[in-house]
């Protein structure tokens, strides 16, 4: 049977593109290695060695929301459409944003133990912004693993990712009021435009990453729905009246 | 059918079924002293420990015990014949939506009311009649915004299995700001001192942003729950 995909759909399942990313996603990575390890001498003589964290945990934390910005968007266009395809745009995104995440509060969780000696720091309003999202967002992988009939599923996890990140920004604000701002000051020689470009430059390779985890993550779950819904025609065909 | 008139009856009806058989009321009032009982054991109730715990303990009691109300929302007798015959009736989804908050919100008002006086009584602590107003203000908005949110978690969790242990899953990290801020603003009425601007803009934000996106959103869970059924 001829392939009746659309030529980039056939281009961006081929094996040889996930290759192409992933070669792209590991240069990017050393590359940015690189840049950093040039930073290490100017950190340690300038600012603390632990800053050096910071060129990772900065494009995590970016990415994390962009990721659960992908939730919020798949969950929206799911409620409008009811296609499939946009749910599980938002369920991968949710669990790579989730991935993120974690990477986010480790990195965060190691600044806090090198500056603060204290692994975590209960009033520190950005990472516990970041510990409030990440629950919210395994609820949300909790829904979307807990219930077994599909358009149930879709609908109702749909509408939780649109609660769970409109709770955001209520979130910050509330932590930051009631918590004491204890999150690193901005410090001399950070405004550098080639600090910045670096440190942009990991929002760009985390992203690159993220985004070849979550076409994998989304090429499996379609597989998946695919092969359950054929098996769900099956049991229906044969449970029909002759 | 007027939507007013549908929702004052819908509210009334509710309320003379549970006003028969109290048994949310029993359940909630019981949960939330077991919790003030648990918290006299689990911190020294002494007045230097409750005069920065008194706001926590009685929002973690009002919560804990108000989301038994708020599960009871649609579950009726665990046949889910409430919620069907809910949208059976001639009225329109925004207010089966309203309704319910206003009923469930009743209920949880009620406990709210026996804990605050319970709490007072046990643990030995006084409230300036300004300082009550303000906490019975602080209640009352930030229970709004608690029951809303509920409602719909609610309305999504009662038919799935284990749906009592997920809806707490998804609520509580939800109700977070809310909290802070009712937890920040009961512990300074308590202490005599205002509350200032920040408690009032996290509780209205919250209450505004839930029950607008809760009323778009209940459409959508009703759609899922009758064609998912």
């Amino acid at each position: 049977m001829p392939d009746q995909r659309s030529l980039p759909v056939r281009v961006l399942d081929h094996p040889a593109s996930y290759v192409a990313h992933g070669l792209l996603a590991l240069a990017g990575l050393f590359y940015f290695g690189y840049l950093v390890a040039t930073w290490v001498p100017f950190a340690i003589k300038q600012l603390k060695s632990s800053y050096l964290i910071f060129f990772f945990h900065f494009p995590n934390a970016l990415n994390t929301f962009v990721f659960f910005g992908g939730c919020l968007g798949g969950s929206v266009l799911f409620l409008i459409t009811k296609q499939p395809r946009w749910d599980r745009w938002a369920r991968c995104s949710a669990e790579v944003g989730v991935m993120a995440g974690f990477v986010l509060l480790a990195t965060g969780m190691t600044w806090a133990k090198a500056a603060w000696d204290h692994w975590w720091v209960w009033d520190d309003p950005r990472l516990m912004s970041a510990a409030v999202m990440m629950l919210t967002y395994l609820g949300y992988l909790t829904l979307q693993a807990g219930i077994e009939d599909p358009h149930k599923r879709r609908t109702f996890s749909a509408v939780f990712g649109v609660l769970a990140f409109l709770n955001i920004p209520i979130v910050h604000k509330a932590i930051e009021w009631f918590g004491e701002t204890s999150h690193p000051p901005k410090l001399d020689g950070l405004s550098d435009p080639s600090i910045i470009a670096t440190r942009w430059f990991g929002v760009l390779v985390f992203l690159i990453l993220y985004l070849l985890l979550l076409r994998w993550r989304q090429s499996r779950l379609t597989t998946t729905e695919e092969i359950e819904d054929a098996l769900d025609r099956i049991r229906r065909l044969e449970e029909a009246p002759r | 059918m007027n939507p007013l008139r549908a929702y004052f009856s819908l509210v009334r009806w509710d309320w003379a079924r549970e006003w028969k058989r109290k048994e949310t009321l029993i359940a909630m009032a019981m949960m939330s002293l077991i919790t003030l009982f648990i918290f006299s054991v689990a911190m020294p109730p002494v007045q230097e420990v409750l005069e920065d715990t008194r706001g926590g303990i009685l929002w973690v009691t009002f919560v804990l015990a108000g989301t038994v109300g708020i599960d009871r929302a649609f579950r009726g007798d665990g046949d889910g014949r409430l919620l069907t015959g809910l949208l059976l009736s001639p009225v329109g989804r925004g207010t089966v939506y309203y309704a319910r908050i206003t009923s469930t919100m009743l209920g949880v008002v009620l406990m709210e009311a026996m804990t605050l006086g319970l709490f007072m009584l046990l643990f030995d602590q006084s409230l300036e009649w300004e300082g009550l107003l303000v906490v019975v203000g602080v209640t009352l908005a930030a229970t709004l915004g608690f029951v809303a949110v509920g409602v719909i978690l609610s309305a999504m969790t009662w038919s799935l299995r284990g749906g009592d242990a997920i809806l707490r899953i998804l609520l509580f990290p939800l109700l977070i700001p809310l909290l802070s801020a009712a937890v920040h603003a009961t512990n300074e009425a308590f202490a005599g001192r205002p509350i200032g601007f920040q408690p009032v803009a996290v509780i209205g934000a919250f209450d505004l942003v839930f029950i607008g996106a809760g009323q778009l959103l209940f459409e959508f869970v009703v759609d899922g729950t009758e064609t998912g059924t």
